[in-house]
Protein backbone atom coordinates (compact mmCIF):
# COMPACT_ATOMS: atom_id res chain seq x y z
CA UNK A 1 0.00 0.00 0.00
CA UNK A 2 1.46 3.42 -1.17
CA UNK A 3 0.02 6.91 0.32
CA UNK A 4 -0.07 9.65 -2.10
CA UNK A 5 1.14 12.63 0.16
CA UNK A 6 0.45 16.35 -0.36
CA UNK A 7 4.20 17.92 -0.45
CA UNK A 8 2.36 21.47 0.67
CA UNK A 9 -0.92 22.75 1.68
CA UNK A 10 -2.82 24.22 -1.09
CA UNK A 11 -6.08 23.99 -3.04
CA UNK A 12 -6.95 20.75 -5.02
CA UNK A 13 -7.60 22.26 -8.74
CA UNK A 14 -8.07 18.62 -10.44
CA UNK A 15 -8.13 15.25 -9.79
CA UNK A 16 -5.89 13.54 -12.74
CA UNK A 17 -6.51 9.80 -12.27
CA UNK A 18 -9.76 7.03 -11.63
CA UNK A 19 -9.92 4.63 -8.89
CA UNK A 20 -8.23 1.17 -10.82
CA UNK A 21 -6.02 3.23 -12.76
CA UNK A 22 -2.32 1.88 -13.11
CA UNK A 23 0.15 4.68 -12.72
CA UNK A 24 3.67 5.14 -11.51
CA UNK A 25 5.95 7.93 -9.81
CA UNK A 26 5.52 9.99 -13.04
CA UNK A 27 1.88 10.17 -12.91
CA UNK A 28 0.68 12.89 -11.11
CA UNK A 29 -2.20 12.17 -9.26
CA UNK A 30 -3.68 15.59 -8.36
CA UNK A 31 -2.91 18.73 -8.94
CA UNK A 32 -2.84 21.39 -6.33
CA UNK A 33 -2.53 25.27 -6.41
CA UNK A 34 -0.52 26.40 -3.80
CA UNK A 35 1.97 29.30 -4.36
CA UNK A 36 -0.07 30.62 -7.30
CA UNK A 37 1.41 27.39 -9.55
CA UNK A 38 0.22 23.91 -10.53
CA UNK A 39 1.77 21.67 -8.45
CA UNK A 40 1.18 17.96 -9.41
CA UNK A 41 1.35 15.34 -6.89
CA UNK A 42 3.48 12.49 -7.54
CA UNK A 43 3.47 8.88 -5.87
CA UNK A 44 6.66 7.76 -4.70
CA UNK A 45 5.73 4.15 -6.13
CA UNK A 46 3.67 2.47 -8.91
CA UNK A 47 0.71 0.88 -8.32
CA UNK A 48 -3.37 0.15 -8.65
CA UNK A 49 -5.43 3.49 -7.56
CA UNK A 50 -7.10 2.29 -4.77
CA UNK A 51 -9.00 5.24 -3.39
CA UNK A 52 -9.05 9.31 -3.89
CA UNK A 53 -9.59 11.15 -0.63
CA UNK A 54 -8.89 14.33 -2.35
CA UNK A 55 -11.34 16.50 -3.27
CA UNK A 56 -11.43 19.55 -5.99
CA UNK A 57 -11.95 22.67 -4.11
CA UNK A 58 -10.47 21.63 -0.50
CA UNK A 59 -7.54 22.58 0.84
CA UNK A 60 -5.27 20.38 2.16
CA UNK A 61 -2.45 20.25 4.53
CA UNK A 62 1.09 19.16 4.26
CA UNK A 63 1.31 15.56 4.53
CA UNK A 64 -2.15 15.12 3.80
CA UNK A 65 -2.85 11.76 2.55
CA UNK A 66 -4.60 12.28 -0.81
CA UNK A 67 -4.99 8.83 -2.60
CA UNK A 68 -3.74 5.24 -2.06
CA UNK A 69 -2.38 2.97 -4.22
CA UNK A 70 -2.25 -1.10 -3.83
CA UNK B 1 75.40 -14.76 2.73
CA UNK B 2 75.15 -15.44 6.41
CA UNK B 3 74.59 -13.07 9.36
CA UNK B 4 77.36 -13.08 11.98
CA UNK B 5 75.36 -12.59 15.08
CA UNK B 6 72.26 -15.01 14.22
CA UNK B 7 72.75 -16.70 11.42
CA UNK B 8 69.83 -15.28 9.62
CA UNK B 9 70.02 -15.35 5.35
CA UNK B 10 68.74 -13.19 3.12
CA UNK B 11 66.51 -15.93 2.17
CA UNK B 12 65.40 -15.83 5.84
CA UNK B 13 64.55 -12.04 6.20
CA UNK B 14 62.71 -11.73 2.72
CA UNK B 15 60.73 -15.16 3.85
CA UNK B 16 59.79 -13.19 6.73
CA UNK B 17 58.72 -10.47 5.28
CA UNK B 18 56.76 -12.15 2.66
CA UNK B 19 54.95 -14.12 4.97
CA UNK B 20 54.24 -11.04 7.37
CA UNK B 21 52.56 -9.37 4.02
CA UNK B 22 51.06 -12.78 2.84
CA UNK B 23 49.20 -12.75 6.86
CA UNK B 24 48.13 -9.05 6.01
CA UNK B 25 46.93 -9.20 2.69
CA UNK B 26 44.99 -12.48 3.35
CA UNK B 27 42.39 -10.10 5.20
CA UNK B 28 40.11 -12.06 7.37
CA UNK B 29 40.59 -15.41 5.60
CA UNK B 30 38.68 -17.34 2.92
CA UNK B 31 35.58 -18.06 5.41
CA UNK B 32 35.50 -14.89 6.46
CA UNK B 33 35.81 -13.30 2.30
CA UNK B 34 33.11 -15.74 1.30
CA UNK B 35 30.68 -14.03 3.48
CA UNK B 36 31.42 -10.86 2.99
CA UNK B 37 30.55 -11.97 -0.94
CA UNK B 38 27.71 -13.50 0.28
CA UNK B 39 26.47 -10.45 1.32
CA UNK B 40 26.89 -8.83 -1.57
CA UNK B 41 29.51 -6.80 -0.82
CA UNK B 42 33.43 -6.37 -1.93
CA UNK B 43 36.35 -6.86 0.62
CA UNK B 44 38.20 -3.72 1.56
CA UNK B 45 40.99 -5.27 -0.83
CA UNK B 46 38.95 -5.35 -3.63
CA UNK B 47 37.04 -2.23 -3.98
CA UNK B 48 40.56 -0.53 -3.71
CA UNK B 49 41.73 -2.30 -6.69
CA UNK B 50 38.35 -1.15 -8.64
CA UNK B 51 38.69 2.67 -7.02
CA UNK B 52 41.95 3.33 -7.68
CA UNK B 53 44.04 2.96 -11.59
CA UNK B 54 45.04 -0.19 -11.68
CA UNK B 55 48.40 -0.74 -10.23
CA UNK B 56 48.82 2.53 -8.51
CA UNK B 57 47.64 1.64 -4.95
CA UNK B 58 50.34 1.84 -2.56
CA UNK B 59 49.83 0.47 0.72
CA UNK B 60 51.24 2.06 4.25
CA UNK B 61 51.12 1.40 7.88
CA UNK B 62 50.31 -2.12 6.69
CA UNK B 63 52.24 -3.56 10.01
CA UNK B 64 50.56 -1.87 12.60
CA UNK B 65 49.18 -4.02 15.30
CA UNK B 66 46.49 -3.80 18.52
CA UNK B 67 48.29 -3.76 21.69
CA UNK B 68 45.00 -4.91 23.51
CA UNK B 69 45.80 -7.71 26.17
CA UNK B 70 42.36 -8.25 27.46
CA UNK B 71 39.29 -10.10 26.70
CA UNK B 72 41.36 -12.38 25.30
CA UNK B 73 42.58 -10.50 22.36
CA UNK B 74 46.49 -10.80 23.60
CA UNK B 75 46.77 -14.09 21.32
CA UNK B 76 43.92 -12.33 18.06
CA UNK B 77 45.87 -11.31 15.21
CA UNK B 78 43.90 -8.93 13.33
CA UNK B 79 45.37 -8.00 9.77
CA UNK B 80 46.33 -4.09 9.14
CA UNK B 81 43.88 -3.71 12.28
CA UNK B 82 40.80 -4.03 9.87
CA UNK B 83 41.31 -0.83 7.90
CA UNK B 84 44.01 -0.83 4.60
CA UNK B 85 45.32 2.18 4.38
CA UNK B 86 47.71 4.06 1.46
CA UNK B 87 47.16 6.21 -1.52
CA UNK B 88 46.79 5.92 -5.10
CA UNK B 89 45.83 7.17 -8.36
CA UNK B 90 42.04 8.41 -9.69
CA UNK B 91 42.34 9.29 -13.25
CA UNK B 92 45.97 9.99 -12.79
CA UNK B 93 45.49 11.94 -9.79
CA UNK B 94 46.76 11.35 -6.52
CA UNK B 95 44.42 10.35 -3.71
CA UNK B 96 44.96 9.02 -0.04
CA UNK B 97 42.37 6.09 0.69
CA UNK B 98 41.57 4.32 4.13
CA UNK B 99 39.37 0.96 3.33
CA UNK B 100 37.63 -0.65 6.60
CA UNK B 101 38.18 -4.27 6.31
CA UNK B 102 34.84 -6.38 7.73
CA UNK B 103 36.42 -10.02 7.02
CA UNK B 104 39.06 -8.97 9.95
CA UNK B 105 37.37 -8.23 13.35
CA UNK B 106 34.75 -6.94 12.04
CA UNK B 107 36.59 -3.68 10.57
CA UNK B 108 35.83 -2.23 13.96
CA UNK B 109 37.53 0.86 15.50
CA UNK B 110 39.90 0.72 17.93
CA UNK B 111 43.15 2.80 19.22
CA UNK B 112 45.57 1.81 16.48
CA UNK B 113 42.52 1.28 14.18
CA UNK B 114 41.98 4.62 14.60
CA UNK B 115 45.43 5.98 14.48
CA UNK B 116 45.90 4.39 11.18
CA UNK B 117 42.63 6.49 9.61
CA UNK B 118 43.77 10.17 10.82
CA UNK B 119 47.41 9.46 9.99
CA UNK B 120 46.16 9.10 6.73
CA UNK B 121 44.09 11.64 6.60
CA UNK B 122 46.73 14.57 8.82
CA UNK B 123 50.48 12.69 7.86
CA UNK B 124 49.70 11.94 4.48
CA UNK B 125 46.41 13.56 2.38
CA UNK B 126 47.03 16.57 4.18
CA UNK B 127 50.56 16.93 3.74
CA UNK B 128 50.44 15.59 0.48
CA UNK B 129 47.43 18.45 -0.10
CA UNK B 130 45.09 15.77 -1.95
CA UNK B 131 41.81 14.68 -1.51
CA UNK B 132 41.23 11.79 1.41
CA UNK B 133 38.65 9.20 0.41
CA UNK B 134 37.00 6.78 3.04
CA UNK B 135 35.35 3.31 2.51
CA UNK B 136 33.67 2.71 5.14
CA UNK B 137 32.35 -0.97 6.14
CA UNK B 138 32.76 -1.30 10.01
CA UNK B 139 30.93 -2.84 13.12
CA UNK B 140 31.26 -0.06 14.94
CA UNK B 141 33.76 0.11 18.06
CA UNK B 142 35.69 -2.59 19.33
CA UNK B 143 34.33 -3.52 22.17
CA UNK B 144 37.53 -5.32 23.96
CA UNK B 145 38.93 -1.90 23.99
CA UNK B 146 36.54 -0.08 25.37
CA UNK B 147 38.06 3.72 26.00
CA UNK B 148 40.75 3.01 23.21
CA UNK B 149 37.85 1.93 20.57
CA UNK B 150 35.38 4.72 21.03
CA UNK B 151 37.22 7.88 23.20
CA UNK B 152 40.33 7.66 21.25
CA UNK B 153 39.77 6.05 18.02
CA UNK B 154 37.10 7.76 16.81
CA UNK B 155 38.57 10.95 18.77
CA UNK B 156 41.47 11.07 16.65
CA UNK B 157 39.85 10.34 13.41
CA UNK B 158 37.25 12.95 13.75
CA UNK B 159 40.73 15.25 14.70
CA UNK B 160 41.70 14.71 11.33
CA UNK B 161 38.27 15.40 9.52
CA UNK B 162 37.24 18.31 11.01
CA UNK B 163 40.74 20.11 10.98
CA UNK B 164 41.37 19.02 7.06
CA UNK B 165 37.39 20.23 6.29
CA UNK B 166 37.73 22.88 3.79
CA UNK B 167 41.65 21.99 3.23
CA UNK B 168 40.96 19.24 1.08
CA UNK B 169 38.11 17.32 -0.10
CA UNK B 170 36.82 14.20 1.72
CA UNK B 171 34.31 11.57 0.65
CA UNK B 172 32.74 9.19 2.36
CA UNK B 173 31.91 5.69 0.18
CA UNK B 174 29.49 3.91 3.09
CA UNK B 175 29.30 -0.16 1.95
CA UNK B 176 28.89 -1.34 5.19
CA UNK B 177 27.68 -0.37 8.41
CA UNK B 178 28.33 2.60 10.35
CA UNK B 179 27.31 2.02 13.83
CA UNK B 180 27.89 4.23 16.59
CA UNK B 181 30.72 7.09 16.86
CA UNK B 182 31.01 5.74 13.23
CA UNK B 183 28.13 7.13 12.27
CA UNK B 184 28.97 10.55 12.40
CA UNK B 185 32.40 9.99 10.39
CA UNK B 186 30.57 10.32 7.14
CA UNK B 187 28.79 13.59 7.67
CA UNK B 188 31.99 15.47 9.12
CA UNK B 189 33.19 14.60 5.47
CA UNK B 190 31.95 16.36 2.06
CA UNK B 191 30.37 14.01 0.11
CA UNK B 192 28.37 10.82 1.53
CA UNK B 193 27.78 7.93 -0.81
CA UNK B 194 25.87 4.99 0.53
CA UNK B 195 25.13 1.68 -1.14
CA UNK B 196 21.35 0.41 -1.73
CA UNK B 197 20.00 -1.74 1.46
CA UNK B 198 23.68 -2.67 2.40
CA UNK B 199 25.24 0.58 4.03
CA UNK B 200 23.65 2.38 6.92
CA UNK B 201 24.53 5.27 9.54
CA UNK B 202 23.22 5.62 13.02
CA UNK B 203 24.36 6.62 16.48
CA UNK B 204 22.18 3.36 18.36
CA UNK B 205 21.54 0.48 16.69
CA UNK B 206 17.96 -1.57 17.00
CA UNK B 207 19.24 -3.61 20.36
CA UNK B 208 20.78 -1.07 21.74
CA UNK B 209 17.26 1.49 21.19
CA UNK B 210 15.29 -1.39 22.70
CA UNK B 211 18.18 -1.65 25.63
CA UNK B 212 17.47 2.12 26.70
CA UNK B 213 13.94 3.02 25.38
CA UNK B 214 11.91 -0.35 24.86
CA UNK B 215 11.07 0.82 21.34
CA UNK B 216 11.35 -1.85 18.56
CA UNK B 217 12.83 -0.52 15.61
CA UNK B 218 15.02 -1.98 12.49
CA UNK B 219 18.28 -0.60 11.06
CA UNK B 220 16.95 0.54 7.85
CA UNK B 221 13.79 2.85 9.96
CA UNK B 222 16.96 3.73 12.18
CA UNK B 223 19.54 4.62 9.59
CA UNK B 224 19.31 2.86 6.35
CA UNK B 225 20.68 4.17 2.76
CA UNK B 226 17.20 5.55 1.86
CA UNK B 227 16.05 6.85 4.83
CA UNK B 228 19.21 8.77 4.56
CA UNK B 229 18.99 9.86 0.83
CA UNK B 230 15.19 10.90 1.62
CA UNK B 231 14.65 12.20 5.21
CA UNK B 232 18.30 13.17 6.50
CA UNK B 233 19.85 14.37 3.49
CA UNK B 234 23.16 13.29 4.63
CA UNK B 235 23.57 10.87 1.91
CA UNK B 236 24.05 12.55 -1.20
CA UNK B 237 23.80 9.87 -3.18
CA UNK B 238 22.52 6.19 -2.97
CA UNK B 239 23.36 4.04 -5.24
CA UNK B 240 23.07 0.35 -6.51
CA UNK B 241 26.26 -1.88 -5.13
CA UNK B 242 29.59 -1.36 -4.36
CA UNK B 243 31.01 -1.23 -7.72
CA UNK B 244 28.29 1.81 -8.56
CA UNK B 245 29.76 3.60 -5.16
CA UNK B 246 33.49 2.91 -6.25
CA UNK B 247 32.52 4.43 -9.77
CA UNK B 248 30.63 7.37 -8.15
CA UNK B 249 33.21 8.18 -5.78
CA UNK B 250 35.69 8.34 -9.15
CA UNK B 251 33.53 10.17 -10.85
CA UNK B 252 32.63 13.05 -7.86
CA UNK B 253 36.81 13.86 -7.95
CA UNK B 254 36.75 14.41 -11.37
CA UNK B 255 34.65 17.36 -10.55
CA UNK B 256 37.31 18.42 -7.49
CA UNK B 257 40.84 19.91 -6.73
CA UNK B 258 43.36 18.22 -5.17
CA UNK B 259 42.86 20.73 -2.27
CA UNK B 260 41.76 24.21 -1.72
CA UNK B 261 44.72 25.72 -3.03
CA UNK B 262 44.80 23.79 -6.25
CA UNK B 263 43.93 24.44 -9.95
CA UNK B 264 40.46 23.38 -10.57
CA UNK B 265 40.56 20.30 -12.56
CA UNK B 266 39.66 22.37 -16.19
CA UNK B 267 39.33 19.37 -19.05
CA UNK B 268 39.38 19.50 -22.64
CA UNK B 269 35.99 20.87 -23.69
CA UNK B 270 33.78 18.07 -24.76
CA UNK B 271 31.06 20.82 -26.11
CA UNK B 272 30.62 23.88 -28.33
CA UNK B 273 30.99 27.08 -26.05
CA UNK B 274 28.91 29.14 -28.65
CA UNK B 275 26.28 26.07 -29.37
CA UNK B 276 22.75 27.70 -28.72
CA UNK B 277 20.06 25.92 -26.82
CA UNK B 278 17.35 26.18 -29.03
CA UNK B 279 14.98 23.94 -26.97
CA UNK B 280 14.38 25.90 -23.99
CA UNK B 281 11.46 28.26 -25.46
CA UNK B 282 9.70 24.81 -25.53
CA UNK B 283 10.64 23.47 -22.32
CA UNK B 284 9.56 26.59 -20.39
CA UNK B 285 6.15 27.44 -20.42
CA UNK B 286 5.35 31.50 -20.40
CA UNK B 287 2.58 31.35 -18.39
CA UNK B 288 3.84 31.15 -14.77
CA UNK B 289 1.63 29.15 -13.21
CA UNK B 290 2.95 25.81 -14.98
CA UNK B 291 5.73 23.97 -14.05
CA UNK B 292 8.30 22.06 -16.11
CA UNK B 293 11.58 20.22 -15.18
CA UNK B 294 14.36 22.29 -14.85
CA UNK B 295 16.33 18.96 -15.15
CA UNK B 296 15.98 19.32 -18.74
CA UNK B 297 17.03 22.75 -19.25
CA UNK B 298 20.16 22.21 -17.33
CA UNK B 299 21.21 19.20 -19.09
CA UNK B 300 20.41 21.47 -21.98
CA UNK B 301 22.69 24.26 -20.72
CA UNK B 302 25.73 22.13 -19.35
CA UNK B 303 28.57 20.64 -21.28
CA UNK B 304 27.83 17.31 -23.27
CA UNK B 305 24.35 17.31 -20.80
CA UNK B 306 26.38 16.10 -17.99
CA UNK B 307 25.26 16.67 -14.28
CA UNK B 308 25.98 14.68 -11.18
CA UNK B 309 23.25 15.73 -8.77
CA UNK B 310 23.52 15.68 -5.49
CA UNK B 311 20.56 14.72 -2.70
CA UNK B 312 18.31 14.07 -5.28
CA UNK B 313 15.50 12.74 -3.48
CA UNK B 314 16.06 15.05 0.02
CA UNK B 315 14.42 18.39 -0.96
CA UNK B 316 13.60 17.89 -4.38
CA UNK B 317 12.68 21.49 -5.00
CA UNK B 318 15.77 22.92 -4.77
CA UNK B 319 18.76 20.80 -7.55
CA UNK B 320 22.29 20.95 -6.49
CA UNK B 321 25.18 19.20 -8.43
CA UNK B 322 28.21 19.22 -10.40
CA UNK B 323 28.48 20.54 -14.26
CA UNK B 324 31.25 22.06 -16.65
CA UNK B 325 30.86 25.09 -18.50
CA UNK B 326 33.65 24.74 -21.33
CA UNK B 327 35.18 22.24 -19.53
CA UNK B 328 35.18 24.54 -16.62
CA UNK B 329 33.58 22.49 -13.22
CA UNK B 330 31.07 24.31 -11.52
CA UNK B 331 28.53 24.06 -8.59
CA UNK B 332 24.96 24.34 -10.26
CA UNK B 333 21.92 25.06 -8.28
CA UNK B 334 18.41 25.42 -9.38
CA UNK B 335 15.10 25.48 -8.52
CA UNK B 336 12.55 22.57 -9.30
CA UNK B 337 9.12 23.90 -10.59
CA UNK B 338 7.33 20.18 -10.82
CA UNK B 339 8.34 20.15 -7.12
CA UNK B 340 6.41 22.34 -4.56
CA UNK B 341 6.46 24.83 -7.55
CA UNK B 342 10.25 24.86 -7.34
CA UNK B 343 9.35 27.00 -4.00
CA UNK B 344 11.71 26.72 -0.98
CA UNK B 345 11.45 25.33 2.64
CA UNK B 346 13.00 24.15 5.81
CA UNK B 347 14.72 21.29 4.05
CA UNK B 348 15.97 23.39 1.16
CA UNK B 349 17.94 25.70 2.46
CA UNK B 350 20.39 24.34 4.34
CA UNK B 351 20.40 21.89 1.48
CA UNK B 352 21.38 24.95 -0.80
CA UNK B 353 23.79 26.17 1.87
CA UNK B 354 25.76 23.32 2.60
CA UNK B 355 26.38 22.79 -1.00
CA UNK B 356 27.11 26.44 -1.45
CA UNK B 357 29.54 26.35 1.32
CA UNK B 358 31.33 22.62 -0.18
CA UNK B 359 31.86 24.77 -3.40
CA UNK B 360 32.82 28.03 -2.25
CA UNK B 361 35.61 25.91 0.70
CA UNK B 362 37.11 24.21 -3.47
CA UNK B 363 36.44 27.53 -5.03
CA UNK B 364 33.68 25.83 -7.52
CA UNK B 365 31.82 28.78 -9.49
CA UNK B 366 28.62 29.15 -8.67
CA UNK B 367 25.92 28.80 -11.39
CA UNK B 368 22.25 29.27 -10.18
CA UNK B 369 19.30 28.95 -12.57
CA UNK B 370 15.97 31.05 -11.03
CA UNK B 371 12.56 29.91 -11.01
CA UNK B 372 10.97 29.90 -7.36
CA UNK B 373 8.07 31.93 -5.61
CA UNK B 374 9.99 32.08 -2.50
CA UNK B 375 10.43 30.30 0.58
CA UNK B 376 7.08 28.97 1.82
CA UNK B 377 5.18 30.79 4.06
CA UNK B 378 2.57 29.52 6.79
CA UNK B 379 2.68 27.57 10.11
CA UNK B 380 4.14 24.17 9.41
CA UNK B 381 7.41 26.51 7.98
CA UNK B 382 7.79 29.16 10.20
CA UNK B 383 7.35 26.38 13.50
CA UNK B 384 10.08 24.27 11.49
CA UNK B 385 12.42 27.83 11.86
CA UNK B 386 12.05 28.26 7.88
CA UNK B 387 13.76 31.66 9.21
CA UNK B 388 16.91 29.88 10.82
CA UNK B 389 17.11 27.36 7.33
CA UNK B 390 16.64 30.05 5.87
CA UNK B 391 19.35 32.35 6.87
CA UNK B 392 21.54 29.73 6.30
CA UNK B 393 21.20 30.01 2.59
CA UNK B 394 20.99 33.95 2.71
CA UNK B 395 24.50 33.29 4.70
CA UNK B 396 25.98 30.87 2.38
CA UNK B 397 25.21 33.05 -0.57
CA UNK B 398 26.98 36.21 1.13
CA UNK B 399 29.57 34.66 2.42
CA UNK B 400 30.84 32.71 -1.01
CA UNK B 401 33.54 34.58 -2.47
CA UNK B 402 33.74 32.47 -5.95
CA UNK B 403 32.16 33.76 -8.94
CA UNK B 404 28.14 33.74 -8.41
CA UNK B 405 26.13 33.86 -11.37
CA UNK B 406 22.66 32.93 -12.15
CA UNK B 407 20.10 33.71 -14.81
CA UNK B 408 16.10 34.33 -13.74
CA UNK B 409 14.15 32.08 -16.42
CA UNK B 410 10.88 33.08 -14.99
CA UNK B 411 9.85 33.78 -11.10
CA UNK B 412 12.41 35.41 -8.54
CA UNK B 413 10.48 36.12 -5.45
CA UNK B 414 11.58 37.39 -2.14
CA UNK B 415 14.27 35.40 -0.34
CA UNK B 416 14.35 33.10 -3.18
CA UNK B 417 15.51 36.25 -5.31
CA UNK B 418 17.95 37.46 -2.30
CA UNK B 419 19.62 33.96 -1.79
CA UNK B 420 20.15 32.95 -5.94
CA UNK B 421 20.54 36.47 -8.06
CA UNK B 422 20.51 39.68 -5.68
CA UNK B 423 23.12 41.77 -6.70
CA UNK B 424 22.92 43.43 -3.61
CA UNK B 425 23.29 40.12 -1.66
CA UNK B 426 26.60 40.04 -3.81
CA UNK B 427 25.71 38.25 -7.24
CA UNK B 428 28.35 38.80 -9.63
CA UNK B 429 26.58 38.41 -12.95
CA UNK B 430 22.88 38.35 -13.36
CA UNK B 431 21.11 37.55 -16.55
CA UNK B 432 17.50 37.56 -17.27
CA UNK B 433 14.86 36.19 -19.69
CA UNK B 434 12.23 38.43 -21.09
CA UNK B 435 10.07 35.94 -19.11
CA UNK B 436 11.73 37.19 -15.67
CA UNK B 437 9.09 38.31 -12.91
CA UNK B 438 11.46 39.55 -9.94
CA UNK B 439 9.41 41.23 -7.06
CA UNK B 440 9.39 40.97 -3.10
CA UNK B 441 6.14 39.57 -2.92
CA UNK B 442 3.97 37.34 -5.40
CA UNK B 443 2.16 40.14 -7.32
CA UNK B 444 -1.53 39.00 -5.92
CA UNK B 445 -0.40 39.13 -2.25
CA UNK B 446 0.86 42.73 -2.54
CA UNK B 447 -1.98 43.83 -4.35
CA UNK B 448 -4.74 42.29 -1.24
CA UNK B 449 -2.62 44.67 0.93
CA UNK B 450 -2.60 47.46 -0.73
CA UNK B 451 -5.65 47.18 -2.32
CA UNK B 452 -7.64 45.17 -0.01
CA UNK B 453 -10.92 43.38 -1.29
CA UNK B 454 -14.14 44.64 -0.19
CA UNK B 455 -12.81 48.08 0.16
CA UNK B 456 -11.94 48.44 -3.65
CA UNK B 457 -13.96 46.84 -6.15
CA UNK B 458 -12.46 43.85 -8.21
CA UNK B 459 -12.42 45.83 -11.30
CA UNK B 460 -10.12 48.34 -9.26
CA UNK B 461 -8.23 45.68 -7.83
CA UNK B 462 -7.61 43.72 -11.30
CA UNK B 463 -6.40 47.03 -12.94
CA UNK B 464 -3.94 47.61 -9.86
CA UNK B 465 -2.33 43.97 -10.34
CA UNK B 466 -2.16 44.72 -13.83
CA UNK B 467 -0.36 47.72 -13.25
CA UNK B 468 2.06 46.05 -10.30
CA UNK B 469 2.79 43.19 -13.18
CA UNK B 470 4.02 46.21 -15.52
CA UNK B 471 5.73 47.38 -13.59
CA UNK B 472 7.49 45.16 -11.37
CA UNK B 473 6.94 41.69 -13.39
CA UNK B 474 9.52 41.41 -15.96
CA UNK B 475 12.75 42.13 -15.44
CA UNK B 476 12.98 45.11 -16.91
CA UNK B 477 11.77 47.84 -13.64
CA UNK B 478 15.58 45.67 -11.78
CA UNK B 479 17.09 46.27 -15.19
CA UNK B 480 16.70 49.96 -15.27
CA UNK B 481 18.50 50.29 -12.01
CA UNK B 482 21.75 48.13 -12.70
CA UNK B 483 20.62 44.83 -10.81
CA UNK B 484 20.47 42.97 -13.96
CA UNK B 485 23.69 42.78 -16.33
CA UNK B 486 21.70 41.54 -19.30
CA UNK B 487 18.03 40.62 -20.35
CA UNK B 488 18.82 37.75 -22.76
CA UNK B 489 17.36 35.36 -25.21
CA UNK B 490 16.75 31.70 -23.42
CA UNK B 491 18.79 30.05 -26.53
CA UNK B 492 21.76 32.61 -25.45
CA UNK B 493 22.00 31.14 -21.78
CA UNK B 494 24.85 28.65 -22.14
CA UNK B 495 26.79 30.99 -24.09
CA UNK B 496 26.42 33.82 -21.60
CA UNK B 497 27.27 31.51 -18.29
CA UNK B 498 30.43 30.53 -20.39
CA UNK B 499 31.65 34.39 -21.22
CA UNK B 500 30.68 34.98 -17.41
CA UNK B 501 32.60 32.10 -15.76
CA UNK B 502 35.94 33.36 -18.32
CA UNK B 503 35.03 37.23 -17.08
CA UNK B 504 35.15 36.42 -13.46
CA UNK B 505 37.90 33.96 -13.69
CA UNK B 506 40.46 35.38 -11.40
CA UNK B 507 37.89 37.12 -9.11
CA UNK B 508 39.08 38.30 -6.29
CA UNK B 509 37.65 39.24 -2.88
CA UNK B 510 38.54 40.59 0.40
CA UNK B 511 36.79 39.47 3.99
CA UNK B 512 37.11 41.66 6.67
CA UNK B 513 39.76 39.81 9.38
CA UNK B 514 37.57 37.84 11.89
CA UNK B 515 38.39 34.24 13.03
CA UNK B 516 35.28 33.00 11.87
CA UNK B 517 31.46 34.00 11.02
CA UNK B 518 28.58 32.72 13.03
CA UNK B 519 26.14 31.01 10.54
CA UNK B 520 23.12 29.71 11.72
CA UNK B 521 23.64 25.99 12.65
Amino acid sequence: MTEVVSPMPGKVIAINVSIGDRIDEDTPVITLESMKMEVPVFPTDSGKVKEIMAVVGEVVTKGAIVALLE
Amino acid sequence: MTDRVSGVTWEDKLKELQEARARVLAQGGPQAIARQHERGKLTARERLEKFLDPGTFVEVMSFVKHRETDFGMAEKEIPADGVVTGYGKVNGRTVCVWSQDFTSNGGTMAEMHGQKVSDIITKFAMQMRVPQVGLMDSGGARLQEGMQAGHMGYGRVINAMVNASGSIPQISLVMGPCGGGQGYLPALTDIVVMTKGKSNMYIGGPAFVKNVTGVDTTIEELGGSKMHATVTGIADMEVENDERCLETGRRLLSYLPASYEAPLPVIEPQDRPDRKCETLTDIVPTDLTKPYDMRKVIKEVVDGGEFLELKRQYAPNAITGFARFNGVPVGLLANQPLVMGGALDVEAGPKMARFIRFCDAFNLPLVFLVDNPAYMPGVDQERGGIIKHGCKHLYAYVEASVPKISVILRKAYAGGYAAMACKTMGADMVFAWPTAVITIVVPEAAIDVIYPAGKYSEEERSRALLEYYNKYAGPWFVAARGYIDDVIRPEETRIKIIQALEGLRNKKTVTPPKKHGNIYL
